[in-house]
C-alpha cells in the first residue's frame, strides 16, 4: 500500500462525530496480544520462524470472511511516510515500523480492525473505533479472536493467554480510551487524576507527550492488568473511570466558562494564531485546535463554529503534512507547510 | 491498587518507563520506589526514566533464595524447548515461548501476583472446537450488509438487516 491509498482509508474515529460533534471522548480502542503455541515468542525466533508465523496467518485470514475486506501490508517494503501515515492514525504502533522484513501489518478497509504479525507477540488484533464504544470494540475484537483459534494460541488453563512480557499474560487484554480533557488540566487535577487511576488497577497518561501534560489535552486511560479479571470486566473497569472523567471535565469546564474571561481571550488567541502563524509547531498546532474544539462543544459563537477538529487534528500530523507535500520535509519546512495548510482551512470558514 | 513489588502497601508512586520506544508503567508504594529507583523524591507522584529495566529490577527478586541469586538461578531448569535459562529471563523480563512458562512456573506465580495482583487466569478458553457465538454471526451479517448495499442490493440488504435485529434482539435479552 502506498501513502495515496491509505489516505484514502476511512478513520472512523476522526470522522465519527459529524452529527453530534461534541464528545469528551474521542476514540476507544481493544488491543489482543496472541501467540502461535507452535513457534517461539518473537524474541527469540529465527527469521524463518517468523516468515512461518507469517504464513500461518496469511493462510488463516485467507477464507475468514472477517478479514475478506484486508490489506496485506509488508512494512519492511513501505515507505517512511506511509508507515508514518499509519502509526499517526494509531492503526500500528510505533515500534513496528523500525525492522525487519517478517513484519506485516493486515488492514480492515473500514479503518477499525488492524493486526500486526510479528510485533513482540506473533499476533497483536487491534480495534479502533470512535467514541465511548468499548465493549463494541471488544466484541469486534473476540470475535477476530475466535476466528483465529484454528491458528492454535498458546494457552495456559493456569495462566490464560501467553505473551512474551509478563506484564500482559492471561487476556493479553489492552482496552483504552482516548479523552480530551482540556478543562481538568487547566484545573490543575491532572496529576492526582493520574494517580488515583494506579490504585485501580488503570493508567492515565498523555496520548501524546509526557506525564502529565499532553499536547491537545489528549490523554489515555487504559487497564494496567491482564491477568485475574475477564475481558469483560476490565472493559467495563476502562469504560467506568472514562465515563466518571467526561462527567468531571464537564464539571471543570462549566466552572472555567462562567469565570472571568481568561478562557475566552484563550480560544480567541488560538484562532488568531491558527489563521496567521507562519511556522506552526505540532504541539502548538494541537494546543490550539484543542481550544476551539472546548470552544465548539461549549456553543461558544464564533467563525470556529464549523471547524472540522478530526480531519484538520489527522493533518497537522507530521506525516500527513509531508504526504501532503509529496515529499520528506525538515522539522522547520513542515512547521511552514502545516502553518500554511491550517490557514487554508481556516480561511473558508471566515 | 497494591505496590507491585511487595504487594502490601498502597502503590503511591506511578513510573512511566520506555524500553526502545515501549512504554511500560509501574506502581509502587514509597518504600519499594525508593529501593528500587534512584531518581524518586518523596512528593513526586510521577517519574520518567529509560535506562535501566524496572521490569528487570522486579524479576530479579525472583527465584528460590535471595542472597545466593546466581547459585538460586542454575537451581531452575531452563525451558527444555527454547533454551531460556532462568538468569536471563530475570534479566530480560521476557518469556523465549510458550514452554517457558511451564519450565518457570512455580517461580513466576509471585512476580504475575506483583504485576497484576492475581496468578489465576479468568476469561474465555480457546479450543479447535469453539462454537461460534451470535457475535461472530452478528459481525459477518454486518459485513454481508455493507457489501449488499454497496452493490445495491436492496433485498437481500433488507433481509440481512431483519436478521441482524433479530440476532441483537436475543443477545440483548440475553444480557
Ligand atoms: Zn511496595
Ligand atoms: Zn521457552
Amino acid at each position: 500500500m502506498n501513502a495515496d491509498q491509505i489516505l484514502a482509508l476511512p478513520v472512523p474515529w476522526v470522522e465519527g462525530g459529524q452529527e453530534n460533534p461534541s464528545d469528551v471522548v474521542i476514540s476507544s480502542r481493544v488491543r489482543l496480544a496472541r501467540n502461535l503455541s507452535r513457534f517461539p515468542f518473537v524474541n527469540r525466533a529465527t527469521p524463518e520462524e517468523k516468515a512461518a508465523v507469517l504464513e500461518a496467518v496469511r493462510q488463516a485470514i485467507q477464507h475468514e470472511p472477517l478479514f475478506r475486506e484486508c490489506a496485506w501490508c509488508r512494512i519492511g517494503e513501505m515507505d517512511p511516510v506511509s508507515k508514518g501515515i499509519l502509526v499517526e492514525r494509531r492503526l500500528m504502533s510505533p515500534d513496528f515500523l523500525q525492522g525487519s522484513q517478517e513484519r506485516v501489518l493486515v488492514l480492515d478497509s473500514r479503518g477499525i480492525v488492524s493486526v500486526m504479525v510479528n510485533e513482540e507477540d506473533h499476533l497483536r488484533i487491534q480495534v479502533l473505533l470512535g467514541r465511548m464504544a468499548l465493549c463494541e470494540a471488544l466484541r469486534i475484537a473476540s470475535a477476530i479472536d475466535r476466528a483465529l483459534y484454528c491458528l492454535d494460541f498458546a494457552f495456559d488453563p493456569e495462566f490464560g493467554f501467553l505473551t512474551s512480557c509478563p506484564t500482559n499474560v492471561g487476556t493479553g487484554l489492552r482496552a483504552s480510551a482516548m479523552l480530551h480533557l482540556p478543562a481538568l488540566r487547566m484545573s490543575g487535577a491532572m496529576p492526582e487524576i493520574i494517580a488515583q487511576s494506579g490504585r485501580l488497577g488503570l493508567v492515565v497518561r498523555g496520548a501524546y507527550g509526557e506525564g502529565t501534560t499532553s499536547a491537545g489535552a489528549l490523554y489515555q486511560v487504559s487497564n494496567q492488568v491482564t491477568l485475574g479479571l475477564t475481558p469483560e470486566e476490565l472493559t467495563e473497569k476502562v469504560e467506568a473511570v472514562g465515563s466518571r472523567l467526561v462527567e468531571q471535565e464537564a464539571r471543570a469546564r462549566s466552572a472555567l466558562l462562567n469565570g472571568p474571561h481568561e478562557l475566552e481571550d484563550r480560544i480567541w488567541r488560538a484562532w488568531g494564531t491558527l489563521l496567521y502563524a507562519r511556522r506552526l509547531g505540532l504541539a502548538e498546532a494541537m494546543e490550539c485546535l484543542s481550544l476551539l474544539r472546548m470552544a465548539q462543544e461549549a456553543g461558544m459563537k464564533g467563525p470556529f463554529e464549523k471547524l472540522a477538529w478530526g480531519p484538520l487534528f489527522l493533518a497537522v500530523q507530521p506525516a500527513h503534512v509531508q504526504a501532503r507535500q509529496g515529499r520528506l520535509l525538515t522539522e522547520a519546512e513542515t512547521d511552514t507547510a502545516r502553518a500554511e495548510l491550517v490557514r487554508d482551512a481556516l480561511g473558508c470558514l471566515r | 491498587m497494591l505496590c507491585e513489588r511487595c504487594g502490601k502497601k498502597n502503590a503511591e508512586v506511578h513510573i512511566r518507563q520506555t524500553i526502545q520506544g515501549a512504554v511500560s508503567e509501574h506502581h509502587l508504594c514509597r518504600d519499594c520506589a525508593r529501593e528500587l529507583t534512584s531518581g524518586w523524591k518523596p512528593g513526586s507522584d510521577f517519574l520518567e526514566f529509560s535506562i535501566g529495566s524496572f521490569l528487570e529490577n522486579l524479576c530479579k527478586t525472583l527465584g528460590p533464595e535471595l542472597r545466593e541469586q546466581g547459585k538460586a538461578a542454575q537451581a531452575v531448569p531452563s525451558c527444555p524447548r527454547c533454551g531460556l535459562d532462568f538468569e536471563r529471563f530475570r534479566k530480560t523480563g521476557r518469556f523465549g515461548c510458550a514452554d517457558c512458562y511451564q519450565a518457570f512456573r512455580e517461580w513466576i506465580r509471585p512476580l504475575f501476583t506483583r504485576i497484576h495482583g492475581s496468578e489465576t487466569y479468568r476469561g474465555p478458553v480457546p479450543g479447535p472446537g469453539a462454537v461460534k457465538s451470535v457475535d461472530d454471526e452478528l459481525e459477518r451479517l454486518k459485513m454481508q450488509l455493507k457489501d449488499a448495499v454497496s452493490e445495491e442490493r436492496y433485498e437481500l440488504a433488507a433481509a440481512l438487516r431483519d436478521r441482524i435485529r433479530i440476532l441483537e434482539g436475543r443477545l440483548r435479552d440475553e444480557r
